[in-house]
């Protein structure tokens, strides 16, 4: 049986046990995150064609997004409106035991690879360094979103509450009338070259590109604004269930 | 962070795909796609307006396309596709430039920032040569890509034979005749100069102001500053047209003893030239050829130097040099060769109180030697009527001994015996003329097409203003002549530019298969035109590139379209010296020993893909000329 508090006192407990440097680290994050609320353009209000957006892959050890661990992260950073080569993420993150072959088939990052990738710990302060408080930009974003949550909360013991925006659901509601369901029917759709398929830095980049192609036409149709954005997300989820 | 590798590495791997980046340095790509960004454009978007002020970024096409708008002049728009570059003259010149780029379809546009723009300029020397061509003519820009394999090179190879046109680089500073003595001074401080040009109303040079001037003709002379500058300036300045070559320029100077020379076109100031500009284009290696022959005693001498000038030709076209400075060199070496020879031998024949002069014909008179050109010359001299054969025999002796030594320095005898030392080509200045008047006034195509290479004569030794007033009198027979101008352009239009309908180019059947002759179906069509418009218009300039660049400023004709034809014309020349350079036995025996076969055959499909692209448009370049030939003087 499960006591009340368990899971935040084991985050806690998950929080002592780092090592000094990364709580730091940490702690200067926090301070980054209260400073950021008071300038504009980081709040949603802020304009679209000036936001930044993190368009972001993970893949990870399997399609479960409750057990499954986080393999590699590749994000890649829109701002004003064009893809920025010199603001981008990537990292492998080491494993205890590599994923089963299949996924190593389909990631192909091997074994070797993912013995030899970076700690988790650092990965993930990285990472969130990286973010700096950005939007995150996926496809089929809830995945994403409570992979990195759980392993935040397992490696680190912090919740963040990174903000996502669904490329999946905007897509349809800013280009309608095209029956796209995967990434690749998007990127087939709107003739997007593969630069490396599933690999999280390829399809993070495929994702980017399509974000381009939706914030032109959200603009288009008069959105100005990130929460804009956002709030269009959430009216095509609330149509998704619906449907 | 860093770039991930596999979104660097796809970037580089685009880039390197496409013109200019297939010739830059992999690190100075990564420098790129490391610095870019990338922006999509819906279609119809305007992507560069030079509306929104001066350029900022440079857009690299990565897919779509993009449609270029004039919007100074009307001409036809142009559209780029993947891999193309903008605004490139306007980032490189820091301007808003005059073109309106607009997306056709969806474009995605890598970016680079006018400050990381600067930077690869200054990094990669094929990026800016890219640029400098990009500036220099937009559209040559097919033909000018070409030339940035070889301007690297060209640049330190400048010779004296180029024209002034391509030194003169910044505006001149002038004033008004009107213009007090004050002001021009000010303006000479404000620009740091020491001289400044005095031109009238119209622009005309009218004289020259210097420093020097100052203290001479205004303090001590206690005149007064609100004088205006037209009392006290050099009046009658040296002048030249900026088609004038270097040369030419450093001897007007050395004649007149000024420092300065007003450089003009159409007989308005473009620009000035120094001595020091023109010091600057003597290069180390020609002028110690140059100083080797001249200090020559025997011919020994002169066959060591002719050993060095093939060795600095082979070595240019190595090097990748363009043709005109690479012709251009040759020529002024072996001019300098065969001038030394000719005063070496004088003393020993009677040649005292004959007014004469040696004469080059074919691609020496017209100062294209390539690297296998046998003799081809002849003598002018002038006498009374009576003495002629008697002097004819004393100049024949002269000139055996004269061709002879030629071929022993490695100019092979003409096979058609045009040289100096048959007796028919050793003719009186009356009998030059007769001959001429023959040609002019009653041609024939077949003989047409033996006199041709005479018609491009140039004094080269002895007397040169005999083979001056040679040329004088012609270019007052050949304009009035319709009958002989039209059979020279029918000469002209005889060979047809070797485009396939099928494949890209018509290559020959036969012996030589599979191959194209470019001196038959290739430079000899611009050789033969360019002298038709000179014999025409009466243009005394037997250099081709310089004949078409002077018709096309008689004709009205827009000097893009004349570049592009010399370009062409140069690329075919520089097709010509890489494939002769290339068939030389490379084991050098003595330089009248050395095998010096004429190879002029090249087979289209093993070229590279740029040099295909090149030679095609250099074909679709000599059927256009000949189409103006045909509209302008065949009519």
């Amino acid at each position: 049986m499960r006591l009340p508090f368990q899971r935040s006192l084991e985050a806690r407990r998950t929080r002592r046990a780092l090592p000094p440097a990364v709580r730091d680290g940490l702690r200067l994050l926090r301070i980054r995150a209260r400073e950021r609320i008071a300038e504009e353009r980081w709040s949603d209000s802020g304009l679209l064609s000036l936001a930044r957006f993190v368009a972001l892959d993970l893949e990870t050890t399997g399609p479960n997004m409750h057990a499954d661990r986080i393999i590699s992260i590749g994000a890649v950073a829109v701002a004003a409106r064009a893809i920025r080569h010199d603001d981008a993420f990537e990292v492998v993150v080491r494993q205890e035991r590599e994923s089963g072959v299949d996924n190593i088939l389909i990631h192909q990052i091997g074994g070797q690879e993912q013995r030899g990738g970076a700690d988790p710990v650092g990965a993930l302060v990285s990472f969130l360094r990286y973010l700096d408080g950005a939007v995150a930009v996926a496809f089929r974003a809830e995945f994403d979103a409570t992979v990195l949550e759980r392993e935040l909360r397992a490696w680190l013991g912090i919740r963040v509450g990174v903000r996502f925006l669904d490329l999946a659901a905007i897509l349809p509601a800013l280009l309608p009338g095209t029956p796209n369901d995967s990434l690749d029917d998007w990127a087939r759709h709107c003739g997007l070259p593969p630069i490396g398929r599933h690999h999280a830095i390829a399809d993070a980049y495929a994702n980017a590109q399509l974000l381009l192609i939706a914030l032109e036409r959200a603009q288009r149709l008069g959105l100005t604004t990130t929460a804009d954005l956002i709030a269009l997300e959430k009216s095509q989820r609330w149509l998704g269930r619906r449907r | 962070m860093a770039t991930p590798v596999l979104i660097a590495e796809t970037t580089v791997r685009f880039l390197r795909s496409h013109v200019p980046f297939s010739r830059m340095a992999r690190k100075d790509l990564e420098f790129v796609a490391e610095r870019v960004k990338l922006a999509y454009f819906p279609v119809g978007t305007t992507i560069v307006d030079p509306a929104h002020g001066v350029a900022e970024q440079l857009h690299i096409i990565q897919r779509g396309h993009v449609r270029v708008h004039n919007t100074t002049t009307a001409s036809d728009d142009e559209v780029r596709g993947p891999g193309e570059c903008f605004p490139v003259a306007a980032l490189a010149a820091g301007t808003a430039g005059a073109r309106r780029f607009e997306a056709t379809e969806d474009v995605f546009c890598y970016q680079l920032t006018r400050e990381d723009f600067e930077s690869l300029r200054l990094r990669s020397v094929p990026f800016a040569e890219y640029c400098t061509a990009v500036l220099e003519s937009i559209v040559q820009q097919s033909l000018g890509q070409l030339r940035q394999n070889f301007s690297h090179r060209a640049v330190e190879q400048r010779t004296l034979l180029e024209p002034l046109k391509v030194l003169v680089r910044r505006d001149p500073v002038f004033c008004e005749t009107t213009t007090t003595v004050r002001e021009a001074l000010e303006a000479m401080r404000q620009e740091r100069i020491g001289t400044i040009a005095v031109v009238d109303g119209q622009r005309r040079p009218g004289g020259i102001f210097t420093l020097t001037d100052l203290m001479d003709r205004v303090v001590l002379p206690g005149v007064d500053l609100s004088a205006s500058v037209a009392e006290v300036m050099t009046p009658a300045p040296g002048t030249l047209d900026e088609l004038a070559t270097a040369q030419e320029a450093l001897s007007l100077m050395a004649q007149l003893g000024y420092h300065q020379l007003m450089v003009t076109r159409e007989n308005r100031l473009v620009g000035v030239v120094s001595e020091r500009d023109l010091f600057a284009l003597q290069r180390v290696t020609m002028r110690n050829i140059m100083q080797s022959i001249r200090l020559s005693r025997d011919l020994t001498g002169l066959q060591r130097a002719r050993r060095d000038i093939d060795a600095l030709t082979d070595n240019l076209i190595a090097q990748g040099a363009a043709a005109e400075p690479l012709t251009h060199t040759i020529t002024a070496l072996n001019d300098a060769l065969a001038d030394r020879l000719f005063g070496l031998l004088a003393p020993r024949f009677e040649l005292d109180g004959i007014d004469w002069c040696w004469l080059s014909v074919g691609s020496e008179g017209r100062r294209e030697q390539t690297v296998a050109t046998d003799q081809d010359n002849a003598i002018l001299f002038d006498c009374e009527a009576a003495d002629r054969d008697a002097v004819r025999q004393r100049l024949l002796l002269y000139a055996r001994a004269a061709n002879d030594a030629l071929a022993e320095l490695g100019f092979p005898l003409c096979t058609g015996d045009i040289m100096a030392r048959n007796p028919d080509h050793c003719l009186a200045a009356e009998e030059w003329r007769a001959r001429f008047a023959v040609w002019i006034r009653e041609p024939t195509p077949e003989a047409l097409l033996q006199a041709n290479i005479f018609f491009d004569f140039r004094a080269l030794f002895g007397n040169l203003a005999l083979g001056e007033g040679l040329r004088n009198w012609l270019m007052g027979v050949t304009p009035e002549n319709r009958l002989f101008q039209r059979l020279l352009v029918a000469n002209a239009l005889q060979a047809e530019p070797p485009l396939g309908m099928i494949r890209s180019f018509r290559t020959d059947d036969g012996e030589h298969a599979g191959t194209i002759d470019l001196k038959t179906h290739g430079t000899r069509i611009f050789v033969d035109a360019a002298r038709a418009f000179a014999l025409a218009l009466g243009i005394a300039d037997t250099n081709t590139a310089q004949r078409l660049r002077l018709a096309g400023r008689r004709l009205n004709i827009d000097e893009r379209e004349t570049d592009s034809a010399v370009e062409a014309y140069h690329f075919l020349q520089m097709l010509r010296l890489r494939a002769q350079r290339d068939a030389l036995e490379p084991d050098r025996g003595d330089a009248a020993e050395r095998p010096r076969t004429v190879v002029n055959r090249i087979d289209p499909y093993t070229l590279n893909d740029l040099d295909k692209r090149m030679l095609k448009e250099a074909f679709r370049q000599a059927r256009s000329l000949q189409q103006r030939l045909e509209q302008t003087v065949g009519q």
